[in-house]
Formats: C-alpha cells, sequence, structure tokens
C-alpha cells in the first residue's frame, strides 16, 4: 500500500516538473508511431515527382476550368445526386471485399445500405441510408483487403491521373476495376467517358482542397504520399 | 490505526484522480465545443470579410491550442534545438500563421449552415493527455476528426489534430525533418513565411 501511495505521489509531482526534454520524450512515441505510416520506400521518387507535376498542370489547366464551368451550369443538389449515384455503384467493390475480409457485419451493412438506396433513393440518386437511417458506409476495397492479410505498402508509387498511390494499393486496383460496372459496358468511349463524368462531379464538389494542401505544405508531394499513407493505415486499423 | 489511515489516503487519491479524469473530460470537451461553436460562427458571419475573419481566428486558436508545444512537436527535438531563442519564436509565429489560414480554408470549404459535429469518445492518452474523437458531417458526407489535448502549465489545450487519421503534427514533422535534411532553420522560417504570404494570395481564389 505504501509503495502504490509512493508511486501515485511520484507520478504527480514528476508531472508537473517536466523539462523541455521530458516534453519531446513524452509525445515522441505518438508521433513516431504515426511517422511509421508514413515511411515507405520510395525508389521511383523522380518518376514519382514527375508524375505530380504532370498531373498538378492537368489538374489547373484541364480538370479544374471543366469542374468549374461544369459547376457554374449544375445545381449542388443535381451534383451531390450524380455523386450520391456513383457512390453507389461501388457497392459490388465494397461488399466482395468486406466478405474477402470476412467482416460480414460491414457486408450486410453494405448490402443494406444498397438495397435502400437505389429503392427509396430511386437508383441511388439520395442517399437516404446515411441522411435518412443514419446507417454508416463499410468502405472497403483490395487494396484494404491486400492489407487486412498482412501486405505491407512496399513502396510508393504516383499514378497518371490519380495521384498518390502505393504498390499494394495500385494492384488492388485491378480487381476492384472488374467489380465496377461501368467496366462492362460495351463501348470504350461511354465507359470513360461516363467515369471522367464522375471524376468532373467529384471535382466540382471538392474544388480547393487542393489548392489549400498545396498552399499549406512545404512539400506538397511529400505531403500528399505521407497524408495518404496514413489515411489508409487508419483505414486498415478499422 | 495506522493501516486505516494509509488505507482512507490511498483511497482520497484514487478518489481525487478519478475526480481528475473526470474534471478534465469535462474541460477539453468544454474547450471542443467552444472552439468550434465560436470558428463556425465566425465563419457565418456574411458581415466580416475574410480577412477580419482571419483576425477573429487568431484570437480563437490562440486560446485553444499549445502553440508553442506545437511547433516544437512539429520540429522535434533535433530540428528545435537547432534554432536559437530568437528563431524558435519567429519560427512559432510563421507556422502558427499557417496553421490557421490551413484551419480557416479547410473550415471554409464546408457549407458551414449545414455542419453538425458527433462526438464519438473522449479518451485518456497516457498522464494529462486526452483524445476527443468527432465526426463531421456536412451535407451527408461525414469525416472523422480527432482532436488531442495536452495538459501544459495547468492549462488543457490542443496540440494535434487528426483529419481521416492524417495527423497535422506528424505530416509537419516529415516535411521538416526532410526540409531540414538540405537546408537551414533560417531558411525553414524564411519558407514558412513566404508560404503564409503565398496563402493570402492564392488561397480563397477559387
Amino acid at each position: 500500500m505504501k509503495f502504490v501511495l509512493m508511486t501515485l505521489l511520484c507520478v504527480a509531482i514528476a508531472s508537473r516538473t517536466l523539462g523541455e526534454d521530458d516534453v519531446f520524450d513524452d509525445f515522441e512515441d505518438d508521433i513516431q508511431l504515426q511517422l511509421g505510416a508514413t515511411k515507405v520506400p520510395d525508389p521511383l521518387e523522380s518518376v514519382n515527382r514527375g508524375l505530380y507535376w504532370v498531373n498538378d498542370k492537368l489538374y489547373f489547366y484541364a480538370l479544374k476550368p471543366v469542374s468549374v464551368g461544369y459547376k457554374t451550369v449544375m445545381p449542388e443538389p443535381v451534383r451531390k445526386s450524380v455523386n450520391n449515384f456513383f457512390k453507389n455503384l461501388g457497392f459490388p467493390k465494397r461488399v466482395v471485399n468486406n466478405l474477402l475480409q470476412m467482416k460480414w457485419r460491414g457486408a450486410a451493412g453494405e448490402l443494406r445500405n444498397f438495397t435502400f438506396n437505389t429503392t427509396a433513393g430511386v437508383l441511388g440518386l439520395f442517399n437516404v441510408a446515411e441522411n435518412y437511417y443514419k446507417w454508416e458506409a463499410y468502405d472497403e476495397d483490395f487494396g484494404q483487403t491486400l492489407g487486412h492479410y498482412g501486405a505491407d505498402s512496399w513502396m510508393a508509387v504516383h499514378l497518371p491521373l490519380l495521384g498518390p498511390s502505393n504498390l499494394r494499393d495500385s494492384i488492388g486496383m485491378v480487381p476492384d476495376l472488374f467489380l465496377n460496372p461501368v467496366f462492362y459496358i460495351d463501348s470504350w468511349g461511354v465507359s470513360l467517358s461516363i467515369s471522367g463524368g464522375d471524376v468532373v462531379n467529384h471535382t466540382s464538389l471538392r474544388i480547393g482542397a487542393y489548392e489549400d494542401m498545396k498552399a499549406s505544405s512545404l512539400d506538397p508531394y511529400r505531403f500528399m504520399h505521407d497524408a495518404y499513407e496514413q489515411n489508409r493505415s487508419k483505414k486498415l486499423e478499422e | 490505526m495506522k493501516k486505516t489511515i494509509t488505507r482512507a489516503l490511498a483511497l482520497a487519491l484514487f478518489a481525487t484522480a478519478a475526480l481528475g479524469q473526470e474534471s478534465a473530460k469535462l474541460a477539453t470537451q468544454a474547450i471542443m465545443e467552444r472552439t468550434l461553436n465560436q470558428g463556425i460562427a465566425i465563419l457565418k458571419d456574411s458581415q466580416t470579410t475574410d480577412a477580419q475573419k482571419l483576425g477573429l481566428f487568431d484570437g480563437l486558436l490562440e486560446e485553444s491550442c499549445h502553440t508553442d508545444l506545437i511547433s516544437m512537436l512539429a520540429l522535434g527535438k533535433n530540428g528545435w534545438a537547432a534554432l536559437d531563442a530568437g528563431q524558435r519564436v519567429e519560427f512559432t509565429k510563421a507556422f502558427f500563421e499557417l496553421m490557421k489560414r490551413t484551419y480557416y480554408g479547410k473550415l471554409s470549404q464546408l457549407d458551414v449552415t449545414n455542419v453538425k459535429v458527433f462526438y464519438r469518445d473522449n479518451i485518456e492518452l497516457g498522464t494529462a493527455k486526452r483524445n476527443i474523437q468527432t465526426t463531421m458531417k456536412n451535407s451527408g458526407s461525414g469525416f472523422s476528426v480527432d482532436y488531442k489535448f495536452a495538459l501544459r502549465n495547468e492549462r488543457w489545450a490542443i496540440y494535434d489534430m487528426e483529419v481521416e487519421g492524417i495527423s497535422l503534427l506528424a505530416s509537419y514533422r516529415s516535411q521538416f525533418d526532410d526540409f531540414l535534411k538540405t537546408k537551414s532553420p533560417a531558411e525553414l522560417i524564411k519558407s514558412l513565411e513566404s508560404k503564409d504570404q503565398s496563402f493570402t494570395v492564392d488561397a480563397f481564389d477559387k
């Protein structure tokens, strides 16, 4: 009992007399844990940075002007409904990857959300599952499935048009592509136009986010990849 | 008798610790709510300009954040040690300005008339540290925002923020580490100051 008392008193005193070094020590573990997620090898950095530069120019000279024009003529509720529609189309990918990870609750939740959004939500134009019933989405993809079974990020990859990724998630995009209903449209032209429309619509709802990221970081390329890895690490934990 | 006194003291200490936990929970929750409510109120005010709003954010964030601690931790032990006293002040000022503009930029992208914050949990992270986990919902889409609090000099305040698992501190630490591998602390401060200026020009041109 005396030992417990002494320990408590020591902890109480120590916590009030922290020096600068102690302050760093006190917080360093948390930061290193978070930083650990971002330590992904980047052996193709020069190529990746080149692709980042190309994507950056494509955003400012093509995607942003088109999205701003689209935003001007298309009211926000319509753009949100289009976004909901495409999100609903992602159901096969989400449900299959929930099943592959044996997340039965997630798979059932996705099936329930898809059923309600497709019927009551008029083919997915309205996200009644989230907005009305407050049911959460269980977003999973094949990159997360690979991660769930222990696959590492392996190395940083910067994809043309798509941006920051890693080798594991880039490989994961291939099976996910086969789970995208748009992929099965006979005409490649129509399929690509629909996918392009989705990108423009999505961008029109987020204009300013990329600009803010660039303005607030010393090295936007590094920031994007660190943020990507931290975010993926969190998703894998869930 | 001696045993009874010892037990009573131990009980009192445990009770104090439990009460301390509860009061820490309430204190951090109150700071969180005040910061968010005032931040949203500032953004909602259509009578004020962006510059005036940023000025109001100054006071709000000074009050709710450990700006000195955030600066120290973002640079890390070695980076901080490489700065002299004057540079530390300059760095803290420039970095705080950048964080303020970043936070303001993020909040101003939301449809502020339609923002809802749901508190998920308020957990202890260790000695004098807590994490308030929230979900921010805006026009149907939700994202997680965690606010990390530390008790320093008898004051609870925010020292890190995680949006969808992306930590503000870790992101800047990584960039500062890279920067200081090839450049000097003075160049880092200059670079942050020029970022603050470019923000003024570009950030609101959306």
